[in-house]
């Protein structure tokens, strides 16, 4: 009888250690997280060439460019329009990374600042990104600017200093179908989303964000913004200055802007690297 | 053979008795289960108050090995006569030993009743066993053993009712018996009697516990089909979970055994047999009246009363109980009623009737689950809430009638049912995450995710049998014919409700669901060697469902009317906003089990089976086939039974591998199991119990696992380890007060539960708890104290891996997190009882 307990002896370990064993699959950690500027020489000016709405050239010097971003969120699903059209969040998909801070980002600067927060994955093929541009978090009602830029804008027009702020706020939103309340949100402006990333999250890796403040500008035409005299200046043709409006009455070409700063692609570049 | 006497302890001559120099005879009738222990004693012949109880006293302290059929052990009763005489000076024993019944001691009569109970021969035996008298003298004044005298065999009535043929070493029959000790708050814990099944409960204590059953995470029931005394329990249409079974209706201290077959083997299993199935068979061995008060941590209190009247059967009984805990941690208050009642009466000199009625209501609260992140980040304490609106109310009422008689060589059982139940369940997985702004809804902010589940069944049914007997060579051979059929009408509604408040704003579904269930199976049970048993057969299933989806549209399209739901517009134009779906199924079920032995206490058995699931109306659309889900399970084991005297000894060790075509895994943001592809389980488990005079251990280990067939990965949630031991020991003290022996019990239950894996490559933590009790009985008096997780380990009854957002922030967490639900924490509890052995006779 012991001969015939021994196989089952053998079988009965041989289960305890497969039973161990195995897993569902993927794996979860926290990542570090940063964001900065494209690469480039940050000795030369950030200059660029841009094509406005009607055909014209224009060149373009930053010199500044700060924008608020964040949280980020990382999916491993391309989105369908629809999905985005109602939910504030969850577009679809399923999120494998995720990092709940804002950074203020120096676009002009290729240095990487790092997000405040770690990040939050899960091991996975990532497709899409979202960068939201909720400001603060008590930013509700989106009143605190998000974007702070200046620069200088040349085209056969003549040279238009300009500066100003961005803030996201319902002004941008465009009149509600009262057949149709819940189409226009104000979360949709603030999230550029769908936007192309391809790789896979694993653990000991880390996200890198890169904006592209030059794309913010496409077919933008400096011409339409208003001119204001700069701050601390008197009046006179060298002390003024153009400024971004802050809603749709005030110029159409800020609202090219802000549509910019949502673009899926161009403006943002989300890289994984691993150590 | 008739049961054989471990350990007789003597009467005592009553002192007050030798005043009035009483003298005579008490024939008590000695019901001794299969297992061996007192199943219930009755006096057939009574010699006065004082004679009687002293009888009675001395003989519920023997120990008996219990009758047995071929090697198979059964259900007997037999009759011991004790003689009380007064004392009779300088006789030098003070007590004289009883003559214990053996076997071919005088004469004796079996008389066996073709299709009683389980085991080879599925036969009881009412034993006249023919031994002499027992006569007791004052200790004062004893006098010698007087010879034995013989007794006529007398032919007593049957008990027991037909119960199905073990299937093989995963068909476990438990008698409750000394283990009965080990603290269990409801019935539904028994369960852990039977190898690799663990508990855990997420939403509070009038929420049905969730079991994981040898790699499956049934859930609430959705694998695992539970009835008691054959009525079912099972849900059909529970929008928590089709198959949701709650057991909180059963007093567990009237439930007398529990069967458990650990897959889908045996041909009387039903709809939600997937990982297999449990039937509580109620009793109350205890006669007279007996109340119980329990008091102890987290303001818990407990009253019970229990009645057994006696010269009646043990199936005989009334109980009743009240309870209300301010649970541990937050938000865990809980109340409930519950009460049951069985009468048991014979039918002509074969057969008997039973009618059952049952009771329950309850109101409960919830905490439900964590995120881990929040916990040590110091946001909530581990017995805090997000949402203190969680909870839930339930109820449920039955009747049952039933009979069972022989004609000739074939038992008839027939059964009728009613069942009316009702159930709320009001619980919060995700927070803020769920409520998604639709175009035709005003802007609004995430208003909680709170599911607010309703519904309300009314169940008919009846089961019936006929098994016939006969013999070929000598051996015994059975065939069973039987049906079950039932109907389930359900309204269920679920809702989701503004965050803290019990006000809807979305109806997720509204469901009327008519679901018909006609089973017929076909069950034999041949030996044609001594050493070969083959038992098994065939099921069909024929399932109908009616739904009338009372919102069949919740997405709006142009046209839609503004913050309306449960639309009357679709993409081609009006339409009504409700929609019916009916569809139909068969399906037949072969299930066979081939037993070998026993060689030296070694029996071998392989089976095979199928099972299924029937579908939940939620996913019926016209004429989809049901069932659902099939499933087919294999396994191969042996079992090994030795009676080493004083000693009873059992082991099994079984491996099996199970396959399910569609399985179910619980989806957190549905708050109900959702479509997954086929899965394989495969596994051990091994378990052994060793009963003797002053003890009994039965301990076992299960181990699995569990692949998605297309990926390899392993199931979420089900544990690949499970531990589980109960003892209880059992002894007279050597001390007496008022010439009455005192009792002491002490018993405990110890769970351990490998770290279960979690989705995205997770683990849980081990879970670990040990549960003790001791009590001491004194007469008709008994006090116990019981402490549940006795070393206050603070652990995680369940765990998981999901999205969230309970803190509604701006930035919403996206990814899946770790959340859990906090096990209880050690609880001490003080139970007092007392038992009015007259009370009703």
């Amino acid at each position: 009888m012991r001969a015939s307990l021994t196989p089952c002896l053998v079988f009965a370990a041989a289960a305890l250690i497969g039973a161990c064993g195995g897993t569902t699959g993927s794996d979860t950690f926290l990542f570090e997280a940063a964001a900065g500027g494209v690469e480039r020489d940050p000795s030369q000016p950030f200059a660029f060439d841009e094509t406005d709405g009607r055909g014209r050239a224009w060149h373009v010097v930053l010199t500044r460019a700060l924008l608020t971003v964040g949280p980020v969120y990382l999916n491993n699903a391309v989105l369908v329009s629809q999905a985005q059209e109602t939910s504030c969040f969850r577009h679809g998909g399923r999120y494998v990374g995720e990092v709940l801070s804002t950074l203020q980002v120096d676009a002009l600067s290729p240095a990487l600042t790092f997000f405040p927060s770690a990040g939050r994955g899960v091991a996975d093929q990532v497709r899409t990104a979202e960068v939201w541009l909720f400001g603060d978090e008590s930013n509700l009602d989106g009143t605190t600017p998000i974007l702070d830029v200046a620069g200088t804008a040349t085209s056969e027009l003549g040279t238009f200093p300009f500066e100003g702020t961005v803030a996201l706020t319902k002004d941008w939103l465009r009149p509600a179908d009262p057949s149709s309340p819940g189409q226009n949100q104000l979360c949709e402006i603030r999230q550029a989303t769908n936007i192309p990333a391809e790789f896979h999250t694993a653990y000991g890796g880390g996200l890198i964000v890169r904006i592209e403040p030059s794309r913010w500008f496409d077919k933008f035409d400096f011409s339409e913004l208003k001119p204001a005299i700069s701050a601390g200046s008197d009046a006179g043709p060298g002390n003024v200055v153009y400024v971004l409006g802050k809603s749709p009455s005030d110029d159409f070409t800020t609202r090219i802007l802000v549509e910019n700063l949502r673009a899926r692609t161009g403006v943002y570049s989300l890289q994984w690297v691993s150590p | 053979m008739p049961p054989q006497v471990l350990q007789h302890v003597d009467a005592v001559y009553p002192p007050e008795a030798l005043k009035k120099g009483l003298d005579g005879t008490v024939v008590l009738f000695v019901t001794v289960a299969a297992d061996g222990t007192i199943e219930e004693v009755s006096i057939a012949q009574s010699a006065g108050k004082l004679l009687d109880h002293a009888a009675v006293v001395a003989v519920t302290q023997w120990k008996f090995a219990p009758a047995k059929r071929g090697e198979t052990a059964v259900k007997a009763r037999i009759r011991i006569p004790f003689h009380f005489a007064p004392p009779v000076e300088d006789a030098p024993p003070p007590k004289a030993p009883p003559t214990p019944p053996k076997p071919g001691h005088g004469s004796s009569e079996a008389v066996e009743v073709p299709g009683m109970a389980g085991g080879v021969t599925t036969s009881h035996h009412d034993v006249e066993a023919a031994h002499g008298p027992h006569k007791h003298r004052n200790a004062a004044q004893p006098a010698p053993p007087q010879p034995a005298e013989s007794v006529a065999p007398t032919q007593v009535t049957v008990v027991g009712r037909a119960r199905s043929a073990q299937r093989g070493a995963s068909d476990f029959e438990f008698s409750i018996g000394t283990l009965r000790i080990v603290p269990r708050k409801s019935a539904q814990e028994l369960l852990n009697l039977a190898p690799g099944i663990m508990l855990s409960n997420r939403s509070g204590e009038g929420h049905a516990e969730q079991v994981f059953l040898r790699g499956f995470d049934a859930r609430e029931g959705q694998d695992m089909e539970f009835s008691v005394g054959g009525v079912p329990i099972n849900d059909v249409g529970n929008p928590h979970g089709q198959g949701y079974a709650d057991t909180h209706f059963i007093i567990p201290e009237v439930v007398d055994s529990l069967r458990v077959v650990e897959g889908p083997f045996d041909p009387h299993q039903g709809n939600f047999a997937v990982a297999g199935s449990a039937d509580y068979e109620l009793g109350l061995r205890e006669r007279g009246m007996t109340i119980k008060y329990t008091t102890g941590s987290f303001g818990t209190q407990r009253g019970l009363v229990l009645w057994g009247p006696r010269g009646e059967s043990n199936r005989t009984f009334g109980a009743a109980e009240a309870y209300k805990t301010d649970g541990y941690g937050v938000n865990r208050y809980a109340q409930r009623g519950t009460a049951m009642a069985q009468y048991e009466g014979k039918l002509g000199e074969k057969g008997s009737w039973r009618l059952t009625g049952t009771a329950y209501a309850t109101h409960f609260n919830s905490a439900g689950v964590l995120r881990v992140d929040d916990v040590t980040q110091g946001k909530l304490g581990f017995f805090d809430t997000y949402d203190p609106t969680q909870g839930g109310d339930a109820s449920r009422f039955s009747l049952a009638a039933d009979v069972e008689s022989r004609t000739g060589q074939t038992v008839l059982t027939q059964q009728l049912f009613i069942i009316e139940r009702a159930m709320r369940l009001r619980e919060n997985f995700t927070g803020f995450l769920l409520d998604e702004q639709q175009v035709y809804q005003t802007l609004h902010p995430q208003r909680g995710d709170l599911i607010d589940s309703n519904m309300q069944a009314r169940v008919f049914g009846g089961r019936g049998a006929a098994r016939s007997h006969w013999k070929v060579g000598g051996l015994d051979q059975q065939l069973e014919l039987g049906y079950l059929a039932r109907v389930d009408r359900v309204d269920a509604i679920q809702k989701r409700d503004r965050f803290g408040t019990n006000i809807p704003y979305l109806t997720d579904s509204n469901l009327t669901s008519t679901v018909a269930n006609v089973g017929l199976y076909g069950d034999a049970n041949l030996r044609p060697l001594s050493w070969l048993t083959l038992r098994g057969g065939i099921r069909g299933d024929f399932f109908s469902n009616d739904v009338l989806n009372r919102c069949a549209v919740t997405d709006g399209v142009r046209g839609a009317t503004v913050d309306s739901e449960c639309y009357t517009v679709d993409r081609n134009g009006h339409r009504s906003a409700d929609q019916r779906a009916s569809t139909s199924s068969f399906l037949l079920q072969p299930r066979a089990s081939l037993m070998i032995g026993p060689f030296d206490g070694f029996t071998f058995n392989g089976s095979y089976g199928q099972g299924a699931r029937s579908i939940d109306p939620i996913y019926v659309t016209q004429d989809d086939k049901t069932p659902f889900a099939r499933i087919s399970a294999y396994e191969g084991g042996v079992q090994y039974v030795r009676d080493l005297g004083a000693v009873q000894a059992s082991a099994r060790s079984v491996f099996y591998q199970t396959h399910v075509d569609r399985d179910l895994i619980f989806s957190e943001t549905e708050g109900r199991n959702t479509l997954s592809t086929g899965t394989t389980r495969t596994g051990w488990l091994g378990a052994a119990r060793v009963t003797g005079s002053f003890f009994e251990q039965a301990a076992n280990l299960t181990l699995v696992k569990a692949k998605f067939d297309d990926t390899g990965l392993l199931v979420p949630y089900a544990p690949d380890l499970v531990l589980r031991s109960d003892t209880a020991l059992f002894a007279t003290l050597p001390w007496m007060m008022a010439r009455r022996p005192i009792k002491a019990q002490l018993g405990t239950g110890m769970t351990f539960v490998g770290r279960r894996p979690l989705p995205y490559g997770d683990r849980s933590q081990t879970m670990f708890t040990l549960d003790a009790a001791a009590s001491l009985q004194w007469w008709n008096y008994q006090v116990a104290l019981q402490s549940t997780n006795l070393l206050d380990s603070r652990y995680r009854i369940a765990e998981y891996n999901y999205v969230s957002n309970f803190s509604n922030a701006s930035y919403p967490p996206l990814v899946s997190a770790r959340h859990f639900v906090a096990g209880p924490p050690r609880a001490v509890f003080l139970t007092l009882s007392i038992t009015l052995d007259d009370f009703g006779s």
